[in-house]
């Protein structure tokens, strides 16, 4: 029994390291799944190390690209800001240099090295001290973060008098650090000189215009006073000589002298008459022209609302001996209110009608027709006629000064000059239509 | 019109003046007519010294003013005329070359009887100053005498 005993004893225990061997084999498949999965876990991890190494390597390689980017915008900036003719300098917050330009070097005579890192009031020889500056770059800028067009003059030391515009302006930085100024200088002297001088000599042209007008007007003026003794004693001279004709017909004359007396009596001396009075009558319109064009460049316009109706009427009436003379037929529209100067929209439409009235056709009955209206910003008028008008080549001269279309037409060529300069100081505008033989047409635009 | 009535004439020019005198005789007027040359010979006259004055008191006088004349022109001796407490009323007619419309309105504002235009036309000249004498044949020209 001992022996069964035994035998059951060596077999519990084979039994048992067994079943050890068994869980240990269990053990190990677990060990190995483990590893497995470390193994697999190991790769992926590799891998991803792989792709981690992958990206850095593009952005490195894209970091130097924007590097290098960054290096040309900055060397491009920097070229444009040399090529700037305009001196440029960008401040610390205690106003000491950073970086100046080409072009602030070359104006104001200073070298980079005793620029930079300087302060500002220090440069060349503090020539840059200027209280005005001072105050802008130390009170304004921070109050308003830029500042524009501000003036500057200054006696500089090294480079003379010198008008200077300012801008200056806060540069955006991102927080934490310190504000940076960027002072762009403007060198106006010279412009500024021209502009004086510009104006000066605009003053001199007005002044010189003026005594022009005074001249013109003097002078015509002057010129006419003796015209009126030369008219007039040869028109008294007249009266002499018909007084002492009666005379002489009553006295006894030799028949051999009779003939050569009447020959001085009756046509030599009235030949003389007649030229001296129609040359110094022809002389009197010319005067006048010349005045009446001297008192329009003289003249102040004032600027009234017009009863264009009543003003009509009046330049009419004017011409009631002219109308009636020649049976001229007019018709007047109802006119619209406009904004002028009475007398000279008086002498605008006077010249106008004038014209018209000379150059009428003698074989029809002449017919002028004025008309007007209300348009955008102002007025326009129309005056008509049925006259002879003017060939097409002829149109661009009429209203040039001393152009006379017809030299044995009375008048001296002013009229029409006169009326584009009415025209044109009233800010308006004038056409004119007109064709051999059919008469002309002016439309006049006066503005509000 | 008074028979003592005395006309000044102010006008530098000779020649017109006596073209004046001429028409003004022509047209009836047979009153004296004193010819001053400028501005200034006719505003010593007329403003001369106190015991003078009733030399100009004792008559009456019109005044025919030409514009344009040297030293002082005529608008200045209408302007002194206006001013002036015993002269004002005396009546004031230009007579000028100047046919200038604001000329014309200022001699006007300043208080002239009348205004004439020296056309050189001389018909018209003859016309305008038979006009003038006819228009001094019917005004009454204040005593100035009987103004202080």
């Amino acid at each position: 029994m001992a022996s069964h005993t035994n035998e059951n004893t060596e077999l519990g225990k084979l039994k048992q390291k067994i079943a050890g061997l068994e869980k240990l084999e269990q053990q190990h498949k677990k060990v190995e799944a483990k590893l497995k999965t470390v193994n697999k876990q190991l790769q992926a991890s590799e891998n991803q190390l792989k792709a981690y190494n992958e990206q850095l390597r593009e952005s490195e390689q894209k970091l130097n690209q924007q590097k290098e980017a960054a290096e040309q915008s900055r060397e491009f900036a920097e070229s444009i800001i040399d090529t700037i003719r305009q001196p440029l300098l960008v401040l610390d917050k205690n106003l000491r240099v950073i970086t100046a330009n080409q072009y602030f070097y070359k104006l104001f005579q200073v070298s980079p090295e005793s620029t930079k890192g300087n302060l500002l009031y220090n440069l060349g020889k503090n020539q840059w001290d200027i209280p005005e500056l001072k105050e802008l770059l130390k009170k304004t800028l921070p109050e308003f973060s830029a500042v524009e067009d501000f003036e500057v003059e200054y006696q500089f030391e090294t480079i003379g008098h010198k008008i200077m515009l300012l801008n200056a302006r806060e540069l955006l930085q991102k927080q934490g650090k310190e504000r940076l100024i960027l002072l762009a200088i403007e060198d106006v002297t010279k412009s500024r000189i021209y502009k004086k001088e510009l104006e000066r000599l605009n003053k001199e042209l007005e002044i010189k215009a003026e005594e022009l007008q005074q001249i013109l007007y003097i002078t015509t003026h002057d010129l006419r006073s003796p015209l009126v003794n030369i008219q007039g004693f040869t028109k008294e001279m007249e009266a002499s000589l018909n007084d002492l004709k009666k005379l002489l017909e009553k006295m006894q004359i030799h028949p051999a002298e009779e003939k050569s007396l009447n020959t001085i009596m009756d046509e030599e001396i009235p030949e003389a008459i007649h030229y001296i009075t129609s040359s110094t009558t022809k002389m009197d319109n010319l005067l006048k022209g010349l005045l009446s064009l001297s008192r329009l460049g003289r003249q102040k316009l004032t600027f009234r609302k017009l009863d264009m109706n009543r003003l009509m009427q009046q330049v009419l009436d004017d011409f009631e001996f002219e109308i009636g003379k020649n049976q001229v037929n007019i018709e007047v529209g109802n006119l619209p209110d406009c904004m002028g100067d009475d007398l000279q929209i008086n002498q605008l439409f006077s010249n106008l009608i004038g014209n018209s009235l000379k150059f009428l056709k003698p074989e029809v009955p002449g017919e002028i027709v004025i008309s007007g209206g209300r348009v955008e910003n102002g007025c326009r008028f129309v005056v008509k006629d049925n006259g002879i008008g003017i060939p097409r080549e002829y149109q661009e001269k009429i209203f040039g000064l001393f152009e006379k279309l017809d030299p044995k037409k009375p008048g001296i060529g002013l009229g029409m000059n006169v009326v584009k300069q009415v025209v044109e100081k009233h800010n308006g505008s004038i056409e004119m239509e007109s064709e051999l033989g059919k008469g002309m047409k002016f439309s006049i635009f006066i503005p509000d | 019109m008074k028979k003592e009535l005395k006309i000044i004439l102010a006008e530098d020019d000779e020649g017109h003046a006596s073209l004046i005198k001429r028409n003004l005789k022509r047209a009836g007027l047979m009153n004296e007519i004193i010819h001053f040359k400028d501005g200034q010979e006719t505003l010593d006259f007329l403003f001369q010294g106190k015991k003078d004055k009733d030399e100009i008191k004792n008559v009456a006088s019109l005044l025919l003013l030409d514009i344009k004349m040297p030293r002082v022109d005529g608008i200045d001796v209408l302007r002194k005329v206006k001013q002036d407490e015993f002269l004002k009323k005396m009546p004031v007619v230009m007579i000028t070359t100047t046919d200038d419309p604001r000329e014309i309105d200022k001699c006007h504002e300043l208080g002239c009887s009348n205004y004439i235009t020296k056309p050189i036309d001389y018909d018209k000249f003859v016309a305008a100053i038979r006009q003038l004498g006819l228009f001094l044949l019917i005004v009454e020209v204040p005593d100035l005498n009987n103004m202080i």
